[in-house]
């Protein structure tokens, strides 16, 4: 999986966050996308191959696999990471645009210095402030989905060691085991715990992006 | 993308640590992170399909695999790696954060006063060109100018300048936050060493017998390649232990360095004592302070005017000699904010002195104007009985 890309474009973002979104790309970086490459592809990697069945009847396995794994945690990680990534692209996208406008207007002749505009620092107020927000509530919402899939999908957060399995071609209930359970829970619990911190950062900057906006308002008024 | 990341991260960090730092930073990625990924995957790639049990009970060797080995060992080398190399991330963030507002802060304050005191003396230049003794005055502003122009440049070069040893970063104020790092990435050595003993100890037997259901008694198990999986975990606590001595040998380097550099600061604070105390130095050559008055008695203004100049001059040899002699990280701040007061005081005394002089030499003003100038007179003329007296800053 090409993650390096993503990270390019991410880390184009970084430029124009408060410090609090800086520590969240560093975490995601470090600790979600890093790991994920790293180690947890290779603990899912023979996932199929060692999931062994207590029966010779063929296609059984395959069936009691996919009725019990039918998306595995990797992919779900994988799109969790994509979709949280996703709303910076929404910042950088208006950032982009605002240069743009910039740059007309300097071309329809007004006086604007080139130099100063390559290395402006992008202030977060006005229309950019509610892209910024908006973006920030977004990944919340889309941590919080997935946490919840998760849950969900495999009734917690914790990896069997046995399945009992009853899907035809099975002949009758069989015992599947799942190959390295502990392991497997291990990280599941990590990247929960990693995802919590994520979200309880963006909530905090939530938080900060707000009162910023409210003291300056109380300060214009009075 | 895999190491790569965490690896340009730690090099980024070369520049803000000292230089037991850099060797700890080496040590990690080069013994480390290479090892983990080489070794790690060419010895461990098969852990579990070469782990053959003794049955043909099916679900067995998963269930005995999965006692045997709960987290694999190159998984915690990856964590370990991890959660070692996190405080100096944190560090790097912080440190730059910071200096980016140092660099910012003073940008600004230079910027600041250069604009208002070329704006003044430009102004004042241009009042004074009737004057006719005023050599030392055009001397003054191009001297200044330039100076504040240069230091201008001197900011904007560098933003990749090197914030690395034990003195530099103490300077930039970050010497608290380091260490706390250090004592951070020491905490989480021990605890993966300790961890790390009591999940695998010391050796990778050949043998495991397992009983869990659904094995039906006592098994045995075998593992695949234990010679080369020990050789490899001692290699790796060897390492750990190698990054924990050089933890400790950087708090050790940093103590005795920071004992010894307040051990040389007290001798110099010792010895500048009688100069430092003193307010006028004799480094400077100024005229006396009642020379111009005694030379042109009719310029009242003037003299106040040189007054202000030279209790300016006075108090930009003050600061050019504490920083000359700089102190400890915390008399730093302290000692700018009163220079910057002494800084001020000065300044203001140059505005009203212009003001004085600008009241007296108006042409269209009128007569209460020039009622107002002999009171402005009246006051620069006690003023310039202060002025006397606020050389001696």
């Amino acid at each position: 999986m090409d993650w390096g890309s993503l990270q390019a474009v991410l880390g184009g973002v970084n430029k124009h966050s408060t410090s609090i979104g800086k520590i969240w790309l560093t975490v995601l970086f470090i600790f979600r996308i890093m790991i994920l490459v790293v180690a947890a592809e290779r603990v899912w990697g023979d996932e199929q191959q060692d999931f062994v069945c207590n029966t010779l009847q063929p296609g059984c396995r395959n069936v009691c696999y996919d009725h019990f794994f039918p998306i595995s945690h990797i992919r779900l990680w994988a799109l969790q990471l994509i979709f949280v990534s996703t709303p910076a692209l929404l910042v950088a996208m208006h950032v982009a645009y605002t240069r743009h406008e910039k740059k007309r207007r300097f071309r329809n002749g007004e006086k604007i210095d080139i130099e100063e505009l390559k290395n402006e620092k992008i202030h977060i107020r006005g229309p950019l402030w509610w892209t910024y927000t908006s973006s920030i509530f977004f990944r919340i919402v889309f941590e919080a989905v997935f946490m919840y899939v998760f849950y969900y999908m495999y009734d917690g957060y914790q990896m069997p060691r046995l399945v009992k399995c009853n899907a035809w071609p099975c002949p009758n209930t069989v015992d599947c085991f799942v190959s390295r359970p502990t392991e497997k829970t291990t990280f599941t619990i990590f990247m929960l715990a990693v995802s919590g911190i994520c979200m309880m950062l963006n909530l905090a900057e939530l938080c900060y992006l707000v009162i910023k906006i409210c003291m300056k308002e109380s300060r214009k008024t009075t | 993308m895999s190491w790569s990341f965490l690896t340009r991260l730690l090099e980024e960090i070369h520049n803000h640590s000292t230089f037991v730092g850099k060797i700890w930073l080496t040590v990690l990625i080069v013994f480390r992170i290479v090892l983990t990924a080489v070794g790690g995957e060419s010895i461990y790639y098969d852990e579990q399909s070469k782990f053959v049990c003794n049955t043909e009970q099916p679900g067995c060797e998963n269930v005995c695999y999965d006692a045997f080995a709960p987290l694999s060992h190159v998984r915690f080398w990856v964590f370990q790696i991890i959660l070692v190399a996190t405080p100096s991330v944190m560090y790097l963030g912080y440190a730059i954060h910071k200096i980016a507002r140092m660099v910012e802060h003073s940008e600004t304050d230079r910027r600041i006063r250069s604009k208002s005191f070329s704006m003044r003396w430009k102004q004042h230049r241009g009042l004074e060109e009737t004057e006719e003794d005023h050599e030392e005055d055009p001397m003054m502003y191009p001297e200044i100018e330039l100076e504040s122009e240069r230091e201008n440049k001197e900011q904007q070069a560098p933003a990749k300048a090197k914030h690395d040893g034990r003195r530099r970063i103490r300077e930039d104020g970050l010497m608290k936050i380091y260490v706390l790092q250090l004592l951070a990435r020491t905490t989480f050595e021990i605890g993966f060493l300790v961890g790390q003993y009591f999940l695998y100890g010391f050796e990778v037997s050949p043998i495991f017998v397992c009983s869990r259901k659904p094995c039906p008694h006592k098994i045995d198990c075998f593992i695949s390649r234990p010679t080369e999986k020990t050789i490899f975990l001692l290699i790796m606590y060897g390492v750990s232990g190698m990054c924990l001595l050089l933890n400790v040998w950087e708090m050790i380097h940093l103590g005795f360095g920071t004992i010894r550099d307040t051990l040389n600061n007290k001798r110099k604070e010792l010895e500048d004592s009688g100069t430092y105390n003193y307010p006028f130095t004799w480094n400077t050559p100024s005229a006396p302070p009642g020379y111009n008055i005694a030379v042109k008695p009719e310029q009242m203004q003037y003299t106040e005017l040189s007054n202000a100049k030279m209790a300016y001059k006075q108090n930009k040899a003050n600061i050019a000699q504490e920083q000359q002699y700089g102190s400890n990280e915390e008399n730093i701040p302290a000692e700018l904010e009163s220079l910057q007061r002494e800084i001020k005081v000065a300044q203001e005394r140059l505005d009203l002195a212009i003001q004085a002089y600008n009241n007296q030499n108006n042409p269209g003003s009128s007569r209460e104007k020039k009622s107002k100038a002999g009171s402005n007179k009246s006051s620069a003329s006690s003023k310039s009985g202060d002025g006397k007296n606020s050389v001696w800053i």
